[in-house]
């Protein structure tokens, strides 16, 4: 009888610590996580397994390519030799180990750039860099920022932290930069901004171009721009927000048989349309919609009275206008952003038919993928589906909003459809 | 007679000493503007130290000095005296070699090419030579800008035309050339029509040291050629025909000159864009005090138009500071203004 009892406490006792066991375990998932993405979104020379980490698999992999078991791999020369070989091995065995050193990675222009690792004192430009900065929690980095209007609301903390370094949006002053001891300028890949940057490489300030305001590939530059800030748990933190946001919209849209999916045409700027391969057409594509524009060249200008746009071939169900403007807008300043942009677009079928929207363009490549599915597929994404994964980002990663108790459709509207204003 | 001469003689040289000292105090000051706070005095210092190779560890303060003083400050200052220079001296010989003094190195269309020339590279990004980069646009603006004064230089030898044609022809090119750059524009994203429109006012802001070789050389030569031919261009004060009647092959001498202005002009324009003014009004003021004679008009004009240039540089930078306003809106702010009291003031002797 006695060693009936002892057998069931032994019983529950294992029970017990197997339940706690896996409790614990499933409480910990998020430290856990690991992605799976193998197309190589971390740029650093030294990822040569082409995941999202730094780490000791890629040392396994560079012992894999050494011995012939495994092709070579985009970054897999570390050390920018020319070779594969042990002194890459011996190379990113110190990157493992986060040792202050120069290391090497892609930019968006395609060029393979030297950095010193890790940065400590960070300039960044624009507004939409700067967006993304904040959402991999470099804000307490960002020493410098460019002159011009930065959203009051969003850039609130920056405008109070750091020095404006330029009376222009596009430019940073070398000679203040001097002065604050930047490191290192983050800045947009197009050539408009940062005129002046070999001024910077001669000072040596590591000038990292990026492609913030792209399609998903803004992904890439936030885990590759977190790892040379040394800030990669928080920059994979927000590469999971966005993949995981992605993985549940994919699901729903691939329930989306061809014949229904929706065209649209997407429009940046004032008036400029996405053609095939801009960020904004292939935003609205990953959003399950037919995009209609049938030109190469980046955009198609839709001015007042314009024919073109009135073709058949161009009718869309939508038309998705991405726009700058500030986080802090509410319904009653939303009736003056529509009638600025309707001027180019009433004449059209969506326009007519309701399928004309406008919104905010200063937010991560999901919220603006989730702003559109919305709108495109109302049965499958309830109405407010892009405001709550706004509201989600403001409170995790934007800890000055999210401070502020700011209320995605109180404190600002982000999505303005033709239900909200005067057609 | 004899003093009148000495006081002219010191006139001139009180002119030229006045210009010269501007250019320094003018550079100078230059020199000291921005965050890092540098002396007047302690400027010169640190461009000795430089030129002798003093060495600093890097980004120490002494490092920070000499590199933002050597890369970020002073090939503004070098490049306004270089571009001030030569546009003074396009000014001076072009008006004398059109006899109008309302020539300028512009007139032959070459501001409307270089532009043009830009605005493709911008907005089509097509460039001649190295596609897409800084150079390819420089390139670019320089070819194009060649391209109406030979057309003007073509139209005037066709036609065996007067001076004023090659005005003419100049504006008419001008038009063409404007009017292809707008079309170009109205198709164009707002950004790129910024980046073209600092090209068509002017502005030092974005020079460096890569930008002052080519600038220099041609400006250099150029002048010096001028300077050469400084007596033929007096000859053509007095007319064509006194001017051939003194042996001077004027039609082939006025295209050589042409050909000298528009490389310099064209040198000078793709890399700072069209400044005004400094080309039309510096001729006219260094006339008033020195008088007509090119052997000592063009010298001095160089002078005068690399200090004036200077000037304007300084009020761009400082009238709304922390920002500033293109070079090319100031010295039209300042050379309209000048020009019309010239005109106003002017005696019909000078010309």
């Amino acid at each position: 009888m006695a060693s009936t009892k002892l057998i069931a406490v032994a019983v529950v006792a294992i029970v017990v610590v197997a339940a706690v066991g896996l409790v614990l375990m499933s409480g910990d998932e998020d430290s856990e996580y690991r992605s799976d993405n193998d197309q190589g979104r971390l740029k650093i020379f030294g990822n040569a397994n082409n995941d999202d980490y730094l780490d000791e698999k890629d040392i396994e992999a560079l012992e894999s390519i050494i011995s012939g078991e495994m092709e070579k791999t985009p970054f897999s020369d570390a050390n920018q030799d020319g070779k594969v070989n042990q002194s890459d091995i011996d190379f990113v065995e110190r990157m493992v180990d986060r040792e202050k050193m120069t290391i090497y990675y892609l930019n968006n222009n395609s060029e393979v750039k030297s950095c010193a690792y890790p940065k400590s004192s960070v300039a960044a430009l624009p507004n939409t860099t700067l967006a993304l900065m904040k959402s991999i929690g470099a804000t307490d980095m960002i020493k410098g920022i460019p002159g011009g209007n930065l959203d009051a609301t969003m850039f609130a903390d920056l405008k109070e932290s750091a020095t404006v370094m330029s009376s222009k949006a596009t430019d940073i002053d070398l000679d203040t930069a001097a002065d604050e001891g930047i490191d290192c300028v983050v800045v947009d890949y197009s050539s408009v901004y940062l005129k002046n940057y070999e001024q910077f490489e001669k000072a040596q300030i590591d000038v990292i171009r990026i492609n913030a305001a792209g399609g998903l590939d803004s992904l890439d530059w936030a885990l590759t721009v977190g790892y040379l800030l040394g800030l990669e748990e928080e920059s994979q933190a927000f590469v999971k927000f966005s993949d995981d946001l992605l993985k549940e919209m994919n699901d729903k849209l691939e329930t989306v048989s061809d014949a229904d999916r929706v065209t649209t045409l997407s429009v940046t700027m004032s008036n400029s349309i996405g053609g095939i391969g801009s960020s904004s057409f292939v935003t609205s594509e990953d959003a399950g919609a037919r995009n209609l524009a049938d030109w190469t060249t980046t955009t198609q200008k839709a001015n007042v009275g314009d024919e073109w746009i009135l073709k058949e071939q161009y009718s869309s169900d939508f038309i998705a206008h991405t726009c700058n403007y500030s986080f802090s807008t509410t319904s009653d300043e939303i009736q003056e952003i529509w009638d600025t942009y309707k001027v180019y677009f009433e004449g059209t079928d969506a326009y007519k038919d309701g399928g004309y929207f406008i919104f905010n363009s200063n937010v991560p490549v999901v919220i603006r993928i989730a702003y559109q599915v919305e709108m495109y597929y109302p049965d499958l994404f309830e109405e407010g589906y892009a405001s709550g994964i706004i509201q989600e980002w403001i409170d995790t990663f934007i800890d000055n909003l999210h401070e502020d108790g700011f209320t995605v459709g109180e404190d600002g509207i982000f999505l303005i459809k033709s239900d909200m204003v005067k057609v | 007679m004899k003093d009148e001469y000495h006081r002219y003689t010191g006139r001139k040289i009180l002119f030229i000493s006045l210009c010269a000292l501007t250019i320094v105090c003018a550079g100078g000051y230059a020199l000291t503007l921005g965050v890092r706070e540098i002396g007047f005095l302690e400027t010169f210092g640190i461009i000795w130290n430089h030129l002798t190779g003093v060495g600093y560890d890097l980004h120490s303060d002494g490092w920070w000095d000499d590199f933002v003083l050597w890369e970020d400050r002073l090939p503004r200052v070098v490049v306004a005296v270089i571009a001030g220079a030569g546009l003074a001296i396009g000014g001076a010989a072009m008006q004398s070699v059109v006899k109008n003094p309302l020539a300028d190195p512009y007139t032959t269309g070459i501001s409307s090419g270089a532009v043009l020339g830009i605005t493709v590279a911008i907005v089509l990004g097509t460039s001649i030579g190295s596609f897409g980069s800084n150079y390819g646009m420089v390139l670019n603006a320089f070819v194009f800008g060649l391209v109406p004064t030979a057309v003007a230089i073509a139209v005037t030898k066709m036609s065996n035309a007067s001076p004023a044609t090659i005005i003419l022809a100049g504006t008419a090119m001008s038009y063409l050339l404007n009017a292809a750059s707008t079309l170009l524009l109205v198709t164009a994203e707002a950004g790129k029509i910024q980046e073209a429109f600092l090209w068509q006012v002017g502005t030092l802001e974005w020079v460096m040291w890569d930008d002052v070789p080519l600038m220099f050389v041609i400006t250099l030569v150029g002048g010096i050629v001028l300077l050469f031919f400084s007596r033929q261009l007096n000859l053509l004060l007095f007319g064509d025909k006194s001017a051939k009647s003194l042996g001077l092959d004027v039609d082939n001498f006025r295209l050589i000159v042409l050909l000298i202005l528009s490389l310099v002009t064209a040198s000078i324009v793709s890399f700072v864009g069209i400044i005004g003014f400094v080309g039309l009004v510096s001729p006219h003021i260094v006339r008033m005090f020195i008088g007509s004679d090119n052997r000592f008009v063009i010298p001095a004009s160089a002078l005068f138009g690399a200090a004036f240039l200077l000037v304007a540089d300084l009020i761009a930078r400082t009238v709304i500071a922390p920002g500033e306003l293109p070079v090319g809106v100031i010295m039209s702010f300042i050379g309209g203004p000048i020009f019309l009291i010239l005109i106003i003031k002017s005696r019909k002797g000078m010309w």
